[in-house]
This record gives C-alpha cells, structure tokens and sequence, in this order.
C-alpha cells in the first residue's frame, strides 16, 4: 500500500511540474572579466559552472578555480557546483573573488533520520559535533572522543584497556535490562553492530582458572572480575572519516527509528569528496602511553610485617620473612609509545566527488606486550550520472589486531601479587609459587603470563552502502540504497603450560555476524508562498545475521602447538547461527508558515522477527512545533537577538534490546542428560509461549530554546525533557500454579527528568586574537513508578548487588551501613539500619533474623546528578591553545579495589594498600582501618557458614565513595604556518601545515580515592556501573603531531 | 537511462514490500510449538516431558515419603517435625518446590493438550490419546496436590479450599490475572472429569510392557478414578471404577505369586521390568542419562535410614511369618551409618542409590479399595473378603482365610480392610491419606484436621494479594 502511495505521489508530482525556462537578451557591450572562486576554507574550486543569467552562455573554472568570462556590466553571473549553494554575482568589476559555501554551511543543515534538515528549521531535540571537535581527542573510537561534548549524553569509559566498551546513556536509563541502555548507531544511513555485552564479549578460558580464595576465609558479597572481554565495536570505524555526529535525543528526532530508538540515536555521517582539486591530507601523531596512576602497595618487608603480625594475632605460628621486594605493577608496566598515521584525499568535478582516506593507529598498551593495532580504508563516492540521477557508495574496510584482552587480569594479579617474592628463581626461570609465604597462591605469575601467554581479538569490518538517487523533479527525491555490514571476529587464547601442570589450554572463538538494509525514501521539499514543506516517506528492510562458534582444548604436547586442532583433549564450547529481521514504514512531514511557524509530525511502524505474532507490529508517532520568536515584529527589531526558537516535541519510542531471539515463541531441547521416559526421548520445554509479551515503550517530552544572540557570537540551547519508559521488560514472579518460578513479563514504568544546556560563545574575534568558549551541562533524575514485583529486589541487575524500589531511582547501592571504627577495641561499628549501632556485622545474622534486608540502606546511584563539559579554544595569531575538560558530580563508585587491597584474611594472602599501616593499633588509636583481627571477620550466627570477611564486602558502605570528577580530557597547543610563506617555500605543493603537541587525561580532580573515577567493571552497562575492581585506569598520553595537506 | 534507474528503483520497493513472511523466524538450536506439536514423534517427545515432570514432582524432596514418615510406621530424625507437626511455614523449601513441581508439571500437560489440536498433523487416533494421557497426568497431579495442600480435603469438607486449576499452559501473566483456590468439590470433579473424557481414548496396554505400566493406560485412569473417588467418600463409583481394573486382571494385571518379583534385589542398580502387578508406576531403574543415572530420591534415604527408620512396634503388629516382614524389611546398610545397624527399612526401595522402579498404583491396592468401597456400601458382603484375603494370602500363605463370619460389624470389617492396606502399601507414600480419610490418628495424635495438610506457598499468597487464600490451619 505504502509502495503503492509512493509510486503515485511521485507522478503526480512529474506531472505537475515542469521545468520552466525563460529567455532574455540583452544587447550591451561585452568585456571579459576575470574570477576566482575558492571555497570557504580558502581553496580554489575547479569546475564550477559560471553561467550568464538569462543567456545561455557559461564556462567553468580550471584548477585554479578562475574562469574568464564575456559580459556586459549589466549582467549577472550564476556559479553552480554539485554540494555547494549556487550563488549570484553582478557583473559591474571586472575582477571578482568569490567564494561558495557547501550546502551545510550555506544552510547549517543537520543529518536527521533518512534526511537532512537546516538546523535553524530544527524542532526536535539533536546535539552535533564536527570533525573539529572530534580531531581534538586522541581517541581510537568516536564515543570515547565526544565525552562530555554534548549535552544530555553521558559516556563512560570503561577501563584503560585499548578497544574496551565504554558505556553511552542518553537522557537516564532506559530500561533495567543491563544490556539495553546503549543507543542505535546508524552510520551513513545505515544501522550497525552496536555495543553491548551481548554481542560483544569475548570469555575465555571459563575452566581451568586457579581458584581464588581456596579455603579458609571467605570475603563476603565480593565481586571477582570475570575471564572475559567486551570489545567496543564503535572502534572499527576511523574518528578522522566523521564530518559530523549528530545525537538524536527527544521524541521527534528519535521516533523515526522506532523501537529501537528509546535510548537514543547517533548518527554518523562520514567524509564526502568535495568539488575542486584533489587535496591531500597527512597527519601523524606520536606520544607516550601510561597510567594516569599507580597504587601504593606494600613492598617487600612492609608485606612480611602485616601478615606476620596478623596470623600472630591469630595465634598461628605463620612467619612471612621472604626477603626479596619486587613492585609487580612495574615490572607489567611501561610507558609505551603509540602512532598514528591518517591519509586522506579529497576530489570532485560537478560529475563526480571521491573521498579516499587509509589509517594505521599503533595504540600499545601500558601493559607489557600488550596493545592495539588497526588498519582502515574508506572511498565514499558520488556520481551525477544525469542532472536528475545520483548513484553513490560509501565503502570502509577496518582490521584490528587487539591483544591486550589478557591486560586486565595482568594488572590485577600485578598489584595482588605478594610483594616479597622474585620474578624469576635463582635458575632463571619465572616463579609462579609462593616460596616460603605459608599462604599465597601457588601458581601466578603475572610477568610470565604478560610474556607467554596469548589472548588476541582479531576483527575485520566492511560497512558499506550504495544509493541511487532520483529527482524527477526539483522538489521530489527519490532515494534507494542497500547497505552491508560484515562484522567478524576472531578471538584467540593460548596459556602455556605452568610448572602446577596448569594452564596449557586455548580457546578459539569466532563470531561472524552480516546484515543487509534496504531503506527506500521519497523526500518532497516544496515551498509557495508562505508555505514550505518537507515530507519524506520510507520504507526500511534489515535482516541480520550472527554466528558463533567456539571451541577449547587442553592437554597440548608443547607450548608451540598453537591449534586447538593439535591439542590433547578439545571441546566444542558453542556453533550457533542466529537471525533477526525487521520491517518498517516511516514517514515524517515538516510544515513552515511564514518562516515563523514550524510544525512536524513522523510515525514509524516496526515488524521485528524478535516478537510474536501478537505484538510483531507497533507504531510510533510523534508531534512537535516550533515558533522562531526572532521573526515577530515585536522582536525583529531587538538587536542582540539574532535568532530565537522556542520548540517542543511529544512521542513515542522502542527498546527492542529485552526481547530474545525469535521473541516469545515456545521453545523446547531434549534434555541435557540425555534422558527417556519409558524409551521416549524427554523433550523439555526451555522457554514457554509468551505471545502477549508487549515492546517497551517510551513517551517523551521535550521543550526546548535555541537561541542565537549578539551577532550570532553566542549560541544558546536550552531543554527540559521527561521520559517515560512504561512496560519494561525483565524476567520476573509469576503465580507458581502456572507452572514457572519467573518469566520475562512486561513489569515496571520508569521516568528520567532533566534539563541540558549548551553554549557556545565567539568571545573574542579579533583578526590577531580570537576566544572560543563552549559550555554544556546536563542533569537527569531517574524514578521507578512501577514495579510490579514487592517493588524491591535486590541482584536484579545480575551481579552488581543493585537495588530496585518503585519510587526511588533505578540501580541503587544498597549497603550495611559500617559506621566507623571503634577506637577504644578496633572493631568495625556498623549501623543497624534502625539507628543504634552493633559490634556484629549485620549480613552475618543472616540466619538469625527474618530479613537481613532489613539492616541495608540505600545510597544513591552511579550515575551522575549533574555532567558536561568546557572547552576553551585560544587563537593568537598562528597559534592556537585549546582546553577540554569534562566533568561528572554525584556519582558514586564503590571502591573494590580498595576492598581487595584491604583483604588480608583469605588464603590467598594478596598485597596491600598501604593504607593498612594505619590499622588500629592501640585503644585510642582514631582510624578507618580496623585491628587487623577484629570482630567482623567472624563465623555467621547460626550457621554452618565458615569464616567470613565481612569488613571488606562490596555491600558495605565503607567502601562507597562520591566519584565526582573534573577532567582535564585533552590540552593542546597547534601552531598553523602561514600558508602564503608556506606556498612560496614549498612551490605550492604545500598548503597547510600545522604541528602540535597535545596532552591527554593530564589532571583529574576528584575526591575518589582510587585511581580513576570513570572506571566500569561492568563494561557497557549503564544500570550496572559503578564498581572499581582493580579495574585498569586511563591513559596519560603526551603527544606531538603534525599535519599537512596538499 | 533515468527510466532505467528508476525501474531498478521500483524494483527494490517491491523487493521489501512482502516481507512479513521473513519476520517468522525459527531457532535453529531449539525447537518451536509447531516444529514438535506437527508431528506425532515431537508430540510424544513432549508428553514424556510431563510425565517426567510428574515424575520428579512425586520423587522430588520428600513428597513420597511424606504419606509415611508422618504416620506412626516410621521413626524419623527431629528435623522432620515441622512437618509432622502442622509447623512448616509458607516459605519452607518443601511446601514451596512441591506445589511448583507439580504444577509444573500440569503446566506441560496443559500445554499437550492445547497445542496438539492448534498443530498436529497425523492420526486423530493418536492426537486423542496423547491429549488423553495428558489428562491423566493433569488429574494424578491434582490428586496428589489435594492430598497435600487441599484444606481438609481427605476430612471430608468438601467445601474446603482446594486449588486453583489452570487447566491451560503459561501463555503470558498480567498482573493480577489470578485464578482463586476452587473448592475441594471442584477439584475432585475436574479430576473425575479429565479422567471420564480421558477413558475412551487410552488403550488397555501399550506394544512395549514398560509403557504399559509407566504410562497412561484405562486401567491406569480406572484405578486412579478408583482412588479419587475413595479419598472423596463416594464409596458406589470407587467399587465400580475398581471392578473395571479387576475386570483386566489377569490379562493384564496379576498379583505376583512372588513379593520378589514386584521388589526385586537390586543391589547394583540395573534396569528392573515392572512387574504385572504395576498399574502405574515410574520405571527409574531403567532411565540412565548421558552423565548420571536417574535416582528416585527415595532409595537411598531408606537404605542408609539416616532420616527415617521402621517403628519397631509396626513390625511387631504383623501376623507371625508374613512374608511382607521377612522378605520385605530389611536391615538396609551395614557399612556407613554405625548408629543406626540395629534399626530396619524397607526392602522395597533397596538399592542404596535409588535406582528402583516406584510404584504409584499397584494392584493390592485396587483390590482393597474396591473390598472397602463395597463394605461401605453393602456391608459385610463376600467379594470384600475375598479381595481381602488374595491380598493377605499372597503374603501369609499358610494363614486360613478371612470369612464373613469373622468379622462382627462393617466397621470391624473394614479395619481388617485398612489393616491391610497398612501392611501391603507401607512406604508407598499412601498410608498418611488412608488415615487422614478414616480419622485414624498419625504419628502426631492431636493434631487438628485443619494442620493435616501443608501451607499454601506465601508467594502465591503475596503475588495474588491474598486472592489466593492460606489453608484454614495456617492463617
């Protein structure tokens, strides 16, 4: 039907409209006059069209952009040229300069879904940053580069590892689901891969790990970090290929994309061929890598002392007298050195525009023999193949080389490691043992493993998309274009075989996912009298494809056999093929009256293969308006207002990201065992029909004021929005006498408020001397309205002990409350959650009392009440000094890793933060370190439990810590040649150049105690941030570049 | 050339237009409702499901041993008492994993029964028994859920609150949609129900003897109907559903001359037949998986006697040389639990791992619910005796037989009856509801009618926000 519709309006529209030419003559005298035409950035444009107005009679510009020209003064030149807003020029000089803008400076249009829009035309809610903004950053993917860029977005790097996940939440929360808070990437139009643990994690060696606290003490609700990696696959494409990034973000903007679009939406649009001479680009960047710091561990002898004394309080003759003092963390760490190297070339003619670009990035990690390497290629190319047809292609090609998966855990056990043991034994070999330490664990060593082990990631990526572009008339665009993603991945493990007779294993995983989208769109655009319109309708097909397989062996004969194939013992860990598909119509209509009054309106419907029959297709409408106050009488003659919008916007959008494969169809496997019944084979039912399972749904509002004052020096916006997220999806109770325990139900309602503001302000712009200042800050505040569960449950977000209670915020810390060491004994005091205190650490009564529940409390969320960024560009003649800081205040971290570096009781006798030398030690003694046998490191009452470590549990508020930081991203300091010396030096080959020295993640002010406060142990997941566990810190890069373009 | 792109153009629309078609996609590592419930090799795949469940419902925690250890046949260790007592709380594991077990197991043979008519594609003839079978399993579990949960419903108070019955599978919750306990009435009804519209489509017996005694059958729903209607009080139908069990006897069921051969030595756990006298009864000892064998749960407790033992007194209450003492309790264990080898266990679950078959209903039984049925409804009459005396004789061969003129009364009549029962069901996990029924007292004497079942779980009563109500008992 829709096709159908399409297909009409389209005649009509060829009908109806037919080209019109006029004709003139004009009889004047006629002299030659002379041009040159140059873009904005000051390069010449080949192949313009100048053509006389009225008189067929035209020309073009040759490589130097000058065109020489027989008019009459009364004439007046027209100059055309494919991407740039044709302009007019009278003829009475007979030597002109002119310069011609590409249409998105022309108009300051913004990509919108399957569209553009002139930003002044604007009435959703949409941040965009340049490629100037994101050249700033030393960053290998762009999510890391726009931290604290854009208002309302707020992106967490996860660790310090090259290639990790970062977590991107915009506008709050989502949904509960831990995986479902990340937005949809599109890149030129087409929807790819995202990130997310789902999809990609990589696990390796699951079995064969050395146990950690093997007998003895056991700390409570402790959080191990787990054998496993979640790659970033926003890494794969290039930052330097982005022209823009635009950020979808209210209802309006966002509900073209449906379900999926709940979380928001970033579009990315990359470099196109622009018209003129190929111009050539070279830039090469090099620097150090390191830490942005280290932890104060215990050395040698300080480690004898505290175990000594401890196990002497235990009245164990347990002496530790290791003579050796080796720091472990530096003998894993390096200061690295990393490159950069970009390549790019850019060329058009009014037929045909190409941009080419080829990367190589270097990035090691500060991790001995760990790091990062990646390749990319891109051509995006247009061809007018008549005035009315356009065919084009966007291809990219990217391999990376990731082999810093093991990294993490190197880092761990390097600052765990006891620090009174050698690296090597007097033979030379590496020590894995724990020499004479009675406790230690036998068999680590994380030097060794950083030098002999393996674990590597490869990736390959194509995306591309080809379109073909129809305008049969003027006003009327019709656009097809299929797009390709091809997305593999090839993990790889391999440890040697460890004198304990462990390790010598290896795991070969592969993922290969592919999916094609077909996006069909007919876009009018069409303005008469006071009336303009902009409508677009479409139609959308994706398919996408995944498979995986996996594999393990063990027993290999030498540490040289590198194929699972050749191991002694191997194991089939997974081969799955998966797919999914989705269906979709949109259309949008964008009205004008009288440049004053702005009205819109889109609706999608998705059909996704991931839901049954029942729920398959839904609709998301959206509405806004706009009214540019600027244009008003009463305001058009107010002076230091160059423009003002007040807009706002209401709609719906998706999360798809709860809904499982194949969705809710009843799903059975034989049983795992194998079993019959009576000589018939038991088929179990894995996942029973649930038809009725309904999308999760979003309602927004958003109100907003773009504003444009003193001379268009400053640019303000302002917005308020609500989301309302009703029917999210988590597995859940249901009545037992229905035959299941829990099962994924449509379960609670959830709304984020905030406000954003962005500004940006031309402060100074004196010829010599020029201020650019850019401000953005954003507030969200998260409720859950419903639940429908006792409206509390503790561990629903898996393992991260978080807490969900209708009329609170999602994802809580929910904690004992440790009050405070008593001075008088050394023993921990904790609340009791009633007000009156106890010596007994509450979690241990959980045998005793009702609900140990009851002594918790609830202390906030990891997620920021307030976050943005400042940036500050100085410009003094050719030199420019620019300042970018971000910043995150009332997000708390629970600091793990100074929990494990203050777990001293287990077996596994780890090093320590020195921070232990301030133990109690005699009654008066005032400190926050507990005796070193004190009495919350107790059996449970009542229980058959063994001892536990109760001073040190991640649910206990000692180690909840405020992780509100500014941070000083990126400083750098570029000096631009003159360009006219640099010409005549360089015979015109050269045409910029600029050098500069840039520092990354210099300075961080923040009161955590631990070394970064935007590290994740949970990767991606927004709802499960907030745990620091000897997670890897950031990197401090110090770099020098240099830029050239011929 | 504009022309040509824009057909090439058209093209494409049309290409994606009819894709709804693509949006059903299938899993390729599991299969979906109409892959299995298509064909008649799936469908049975699924049934053995519910009759596994079914099967892991009565095996699972103590549910079997629970018609014993809480009469006065059986010492048990202390930790047993809150059960025994009317003390187990609404959250206690047991009260909670039974009622799911079973209900779990109701929810697969709901879910037979609505997906074979939606999919399947082969013999109605077929179609009707696997749906039959369905019901069977549906109503043994309701049975077996009354006994348990339903307040005072083997006392006789038929008003009583019985259970919710969701007679479809899960398709979905919303919250709120709660179904309220039905009576004790209704409950038996749907049983009776399930059971009558399930008759006429099962068959006598199976080509293979395993399913003949594991799986459902007419005799199997006869005698289960027979139960029903004996726990109810509705003597006439009892007699009556009994004599059409009988009437199969001995073509199809046969007391075995041998006690033996019903409980067979299994010392190391091999795969035992079912012998004839098997009505229904789960044939564990010939499920074997792929890592481990299937145990029952019952075996190994009664072999290492680390929970419950045999009260001395109940031995000593046997007639002299019957053979259901000397041949069928045992001193189980003589290596790992030194405390207790003096004590005695039943022979009838001996292999320490728990790898014998379980009876559910076993001939002996049939015949004495029909001798007891009668004698409530006819008085002392000679078909009771004769039943009773088959049953003792099998086990007393050398005793004289019972004749009307023993007994004095109805009432002494039927205490003979029961007496038996006592003896030939023990540790059959059936002797608690012959007693509850007959206000005969159980291991706890005083305990009010109202404590003799469990505790509805407190999450059925928390999520249905006191819809669903707590048993009068444990209010």
């Amino acid at each position: 039907m829709i096709l159908k519709r399409i297909l009409v309006m389209n005649l009509i529209v060829c009908l109806a409209l037919l080209q019109r030419e006029a004709t003139a003559q004009d009889m004047r005298p006629l002299r030659e006059i002379k041009g040159v035409v140059k873009n904005e950035k000051n390069i010449p444009l080949a192949g313009v069209t100048v053509k006389i107005k009225g008189n067929g009679k035209a020309t073009t510009t040759d490589e130097q952009g000058k065109f020489l020209l027989l008019t009459s003064p009364s004439d007046t030149i027209q100059l055309s040229a494919i991407g740039y807003t044709p302009i007019e020029s009278p003829c009475r000089k007979i030597s002109v300069s002119l310069i011609m803008l590409t249409h998105e400076q022309a108009l300051q249009e913004v990509v919108i879904g399957y569209g553009r829009e002139k930003k002044s035309n604007l009435t959703g809610s949409i941040s965009s940053i340049s490629s100037e903004e994101l050249e700033k950053s030393p960053a290998i993917s762009f999510d890391n580069a726009i931290i604290g860029k854009a208002a309302g977005v707020f992106v967490s790097s996860s660790s310090g590892v090259p290639g990790s996940a970062t977590a991107i939440t915009i506008r709050g929360l989502s949904t509960l689901n831990p995986d479902g808070s990340q937005p949809l990437v599109v890149i030129d139009g087409i929807p790819v891969y995202g990130s997310g643990k789902g999809m990609n994690n990589k696990v390796f060696n699951p079995s064969t790990t050395a146990a950690i606290g093997f007998g003895g003490t056991y700390v409570s609700d402790r959080l191990d970090p787990k054998n496993e990696f979640e790659n970033n696959p926003l890494a794969s494409l290039n930052p330097a290929d982005i022209e823009s990034i635009e950020i979808l973000k209210d209802a309006y903007a966002t509900a073209i994309y449906g379900s999926r679009g709940s979380a928001g939406v970033i579009l990315i649009t990359t470099k196109k061929g622009t018209n003129g001479k190929a111009r050539f680009n070279v830039q090469y960047v090099t620097g150090s890598i390191s830490p942005i710091a280290k932890y104060s561990l215990l050395n040698g002898p300080q480690y004898n002392e505290i175990y000594t004394e401890y196990y002497r309080q235990l009245g164990l003759n347990d002496v530790f007298s290791s003579p050796y003092n080796t720091s472990w963390v530096d003998s894993v760490t390096r200061t690295a050195i990393s490159h950069q190297l970009d390549l790019s070339m850019s060329a058009g003619t009014d037929k045909a525009r190409i941009y080419l670009s080829g990367s190589y990035t270097d990035q090691p990690s500060y991790i001995i023999n760990n790091g990062y390497q990646r390749y990319t290629g891109r051509m995006n190319f247009t061809y007018n193949a008549s005035r009315k047809i356009t065919v084009g292609a966007d291809m990219s090609l990217s391999y990376s080389f990731n082999n810093s998966l093991n990294a993490p855990t190197i880092w761990r056990q390097a600052v765990l490691k006891a620090p009174n043991l050698p690296v090597r034994d007097a033979n030379g070999n590496y020590l894995y043992a724990k020499g004479t330490n009675p406790y230690g664990n036998d068999d680590l060593n994380p030097v060794a493993d950083a030098n002999l082990n393996t674990n590597q990631l490869e990736m390959n990526d194509g995306l591309g998309n080809i379109f073909v572009e129809f305008k049969p008339v003027s006003s009327l665009t019709l656009r097809s274009e299929v797009g390709v993603q091809l997305s593999n991945s090839d993990a790889y493990t391999r440890r040697v075989k460890r004198p304990s007779g462990l390790g010598n294993d290896g795991i070969q995983s592969n993922t290969s996912n592919k999916k094609y989208v077909i996006n069909n769109t007919a876009t009018f655009n069409r303005s008469f009298n006071r009336h303009s319109i902009n409508a677009m309708i479409g139609q959308s097909y994706e398919h996408s494809n995944e498979n995986t397989s996996g594999m393990g062996g063990y027993d290999f004969f030498s540490d040289d056999i590198r194929s699972i194939s050749a191991a002694g013992r191997k194991y089939v860990i997974s081969a799955l093929r998966q797919n999914w598909a989705m269906v979709s119509y949109f259309s949008r209509l964008n009205y004008e009256y009288d440049r004053k009054y702005l009205f819109g309106v889109t609706y999608r419907i998705d059909g996704s293969s991931r839901f049954s029959q029942n729920n398959r297709y839904v609709g998301f409408p959206s509405l806004s308006a706009g009214w540019r106050l600027s244009e008003e009488d009463f305001l058009k003659d107010v002076k230091w207002i160059s423009q003002l919008k007040l807009r706002g916007s209401v709609g719906f959008s998706g999360n798809n990201s709860a809904a499982s494969y194949y969705g809710s169809q009843g799903q059975y496997i034989l049983n795992s065992d194998n079993l019959s019944y009576a000589g018939v084979q038991i088929l179990q039912m894995a996942q029973p029909d649930n038809p009725n399972l309904k999308w999760e749904r979003t309602r927004s509002y958003d109100v907003g004021l773009d504003a444009s004052l003193f001379d268009r020096k400053v640019d303000i916006t302002l917005d308020y929005y609500e989301r309302r997220i009703k029917d999210m999806i988590l597995s859940s109770a249901i009545p037992l006498y229905q035959g299941w325990i829990s099962q994924p139900q449509n379960i609670g309602d959830m709304v984020n408020r905030g406000a954003e503001l962005m500004v940006n302000a031309r402060l100074i712009s004196h010829k010599n001397f020029k201020w650019n200042t850019s401000f953005n800050i954003s507030t969200n505040t998260n409720k859950i309205l419903k639940l429908n569960f006792g409206g509390e449950e503790v561990g629903l977000a898996n393992d991260a002990f978080k807490y969900m209670k209708v009329g609170e915020p999602a994802g809580q810390f929910y904690l004992y409350d440790w009050a405070m060491v008593d001075p008088s004994t050394g023993n921990p005091i904790w609340g009791d959650g009633k007000g009156g205190i106890s010596m007994v650490p509450p979690a241990s009564l959980f045998a005793v009392v009702p609900d140990v529940n009851d002594f918790r409390k609830t202390y906030g969320t990891a997620l920021p009440d307030f976050f943005g960024g400042i940036g500050q560009t100085f410009t003094y003649k050719n030199w420019d000094l620019d300042f970018f800081a971000s910043f995150a205040v009332g997000s708390h971290m629970i600091n793990g890793s100074l929990a494990s570096l203050l777990t001293y009781s287990t077996a596994d006798a780890n090093n320590l933060s020195t921070k232990i030398l301030d133990r109690w030690l005699v009654p008066g003694h005032e400190t926050d370190i507990p005796r070193l046998v004190n009495a919350s490191i107790t059996k449970p009452q009542g229980s058959a439990s063994g001892v536990t470590d109760y001073t040190t549990s991640r649910t206990n508020s000692r180690f909840l810590e405020d992780a509100s930081y500014l941070r000083l991203r990126t400083v750098s300091i570029s000096y631009n040649m003159d360009a006219q010396k640099l010409k005549k030096m360089t015979s015109g080959v050269i045409n910029t150049m600029r050098v500069f020295v840039r520092a990354t993640n210099l300075l961080t002010i923040t009161s955590y105690s631990g070394l970064d406060p935007e590290v994740s142990a949970f990767g991606s997941s927004a709802i499960q941030s907030g745990y620091d566990e000897l997670t890897m810190p950031q990197n401090k890069l110090i770099q020098v570049g240099i830029n050239i373009s011929l | 050339m504009s022309k040509r792109i824009f057909i090439v153009s058209a093209c494409l629309f049309f290409l994606t237009v009819s894709c709804n078609k693509q949006l059903d996609l299938a899993p390729e590592n599991t299969l979906v409702d109409k892959t299995v419930f298509t064909t008649e090799a799936g469908t049975e795949q699924a049934l053995s499901e519910a009759y596994y469940d079914f099967m892991k419902a009565v095996t699972n925690g103590f549910t079997y041993n629970y018609g014993d250890f809480t009469t006065p046949i059986l010492n048990k260790t202390l930790y047993y008492n809150t059960y025994t007592n009317g003390e187990a709380t609404p959250t206690d594991y047991y009260v909670v994993n039974t009622w799911t077990a079973f209900f779990k197991a109701i929810n697969n043979a709901n879910n037979v029964i609505l997906k074979i008519p939606e999919y399947a594609d082969y013999s109605t003839e077929k179609q009707n028994q696997f749906i039959s079978e369905a019901k069977f399993v549906r109503a043994f579990c309701y049975l077996d859920l009354l006994c348990l949960y339903g307040d005072e419903a083997l006392s006789g108070n038929l008003s009583g609150l019985g259970l919710p019955l969701q007679l479809t599978p899960f398709q979905g919750y919303n919250t709120g949609e709660i179904i309220p306990r039905n009576t004790n009435a209704e409950v038996f009804d749907q049983i009776i129900k399930d059971l009558n519209e399930a008759l006429p489509n099962l068959p006598d017996q199976f080509l293979d003897a395993v399913k003949t005694r594991s799986r459902a059958t007419s005799g199997a729903a006869w005698a289960l109907l027979a139960r029903a209607y004996l726990y109810k009080g509705d003597f006439g139908n009892a007699a009556a559903a009994a004599a059409k069990v009988l009437e199969k006897s001995p073509a199809i069921y046969q007391l075995s001359a041998n006690l033996l051969s019903v409980f067979p030595p299994n010392p190391t756990g091999s795969a035992q037949s079912l012998s004839s006298e098997y009505v229904f009864g789960f044939p564990v000892s010939q499920m074997i998986s792929n890592s481990t064998s299937t145990n029952n749960n019952i075996g190994s407790t009664y072999y290492f006697k680390r929970s419950y033992w045999i009260n001395k007194d109940f031995i000593n209450e046997f007639e002299p040389n019957d053979l259901r003492v000397s041949q069928l309790i045992w001193k189980g264990d003589s290596v790992y639990n030194p405390n207790m080898f003096g004590e005695f266990t039943t022979y009838k679950f001996n292999n320490p791992n728990g790898r014998d078959n379980v009876p559910l209903i076993r001939l002996p039984e049939v015949m004495l619910t029909r001798a007891e049925a009668l004698a409530h409804t006819e008085g002392i009459n000679d078909v009771s005796v004769q039943l009773l005396n088959q049953v003792r004789n099998r086990s007393l061969p050398n005793a004289t037989a019972y004749s009307t003129s023993d007994f004095s009364s109805e009432d002494a009549l039927i205490a003979s009856i029961l007496r038996q029962r006592k003896f030939e069901l023990a540790f059959e996990g059936l002797y608690r509801y012959d007693i509850i029924r007959n206000h005969i007292p159980l291991i706890v004497p005083d305990i009010p009618e109202n404590k003799k079942v469990l505790p509805i779980p407190q999450s059925e009563i928390d999520i249905s926000k006191g819809l669903i109500q707590q048993n009068s008992g444990y209010r």
